[in-house]
């Protein structure tokens, strides 16, 4: 901790297919539905976690709730991308000071494939991670 | 694995564990030792699809339809794997729309009937766990006779599922401590870990 503790730039990730968490220094940081609200005619992201869980099954034909992971697995790339993005954001790490240069554990399912398991650090990659390691 | 570091377990000793984790979308049996998983069960049942059935359940008999998040609720204030609890939950009223007048409705929901209804699924969670244990080498099941099943993942909070799992087995069954944060811990300790843990994947 102390001074130097801001720039840890380590975190671990349980992304899971109900709820996705974030440790970071040692505190869970994000704890948050694995769910994303989306504009249907845009495709511009509304909100993720709890606030995309309100609006889930209580949406209009403009707002689409999407829940990138099923069982287990990433189900939908580009939103399991935009919720692992949106969710590092929430630590509220200084971008601008220290570009993203994160090292990450990752946890996924055992029964994962190897494509699957790519898709995974693809998006850990997006999202800024630089040096990743995954853990059943 | 997380699962098994995120409780307290020595992954790298010579002992076998058997750690389940039920989560939202899949259930994962897995046997660990010495650093490895040595054998692995992982069923696409879990409570994601305890929600299903609920839904379905309230479809059918109630002739209410309810969506995802009310299933869910239903599963929490009055889920359970047995039919028969030491300290069963008092009935729960669920709202959704009546199927027949389309008007919204409240109808009370009591803990026996969604132990029935979830019957099915559990069902398949515990062949499952019957199943890891067949496959388990031998050496390792006398390890998992003295240790005991650990339960973690959200779904482990569902009332009676280790008593059911402990009837259906015989074995001492554990639910970890705060079972939804349990993999989260284990990943960051690996993290901690990230050159020592040889088992992590590249
Ligand atoms: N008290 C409870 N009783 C029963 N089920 C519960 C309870 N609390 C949470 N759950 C369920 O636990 C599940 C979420 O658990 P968890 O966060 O461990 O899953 P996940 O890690 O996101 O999913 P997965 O590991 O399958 O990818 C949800 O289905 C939720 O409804
Ligand atoms: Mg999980």
């Amino acid at each position: 901790m102390g001074f130097f503790s801001f720039l840890s730039k380590e975190i671990a990730i349980d992304l899971g297919t109900a709820n996705t968490i974030i440790i970071f220094n040692d505190k869970v940081v994000v704890d948050e539905p694995s769910i994303v609200a989306l504009e249907r005619n845009t495709g511009k992201i509304i909100a993720i976690g709890k606030k995309a869980q309100m609006m889930h099954g209580k949406t209009h034909e403009n707002i689409k709730t999407i829940r990138p992971l099923r069982d287990g697995v990433i189900a939908d790339f580009q939103s399991a991308e935009f919720m692992i993005r949106e969710m590092i954001k929430m630590i509220g790490l200084k971008n601008s000071l220290f570009p993203p240069a994160l090292k990450m554990v990752i946890c996924i399912p055992s029964g994962i494939t190897g494509v699957e398991e790519r898709a995974v650090k693809d998006s850990a990659e997006q999202a800024g991670a630089k040096e990743i390691r995954l853990i059943h | 694995m997380a699962a098994a570091i995120g409780i307290g377990i020595d992954v790298l000793e010579p002992t076998g564990n058997m750690v389940i984790d039920i989560g939202g979308g899949t259930s994962e049996i897995a046997v660990i030792a010495l650093g490895g998983i040595v054998n692995n069960t992982s069923i696409r049942i879990a409570g994601d699809d305890f929600n299903a059935d609920i839904e379905e359940y309230m479809r059918k008999e109630h002739n209410i339809n309810i969506g995802e998040r009310t299933a869910e609720r239903i599963k929490i204030e009055v889920g359970a794997a047995i039919d028969e609890l030491d300290n069963p939950p008092d009935e729960y009223e669920v709202l959704g729309r009546d199927m027949l007048t389309g008007i919204p409705k409240g109808i009370k929901v009591n803990y026996t009937e969604i132990a029935q209804c979830l019957d099915k699924s559990i069902s398949k969670i515990e062949a499952a766990v019957l199943n890891a244990l067949e496959n388990t080498p031998p050496e390792l099941s006398a390890d998992i006779y003295r240790t005991g099943i650990y339960l973690v993942g959200g779904g482990s909070m569902l009332r009676g599922l280790d008593k059911r799992l402990h009837l259906k087995t015989k074995l001492s069954v554990h639910v970890a401590e705060d079972p939804l944060r349990a993999v989260a811990r284990g990943t960051g300790i690996a993290l901690k870990n990230f050159d020592k843990f040889t088992f992590l994947i590249k």
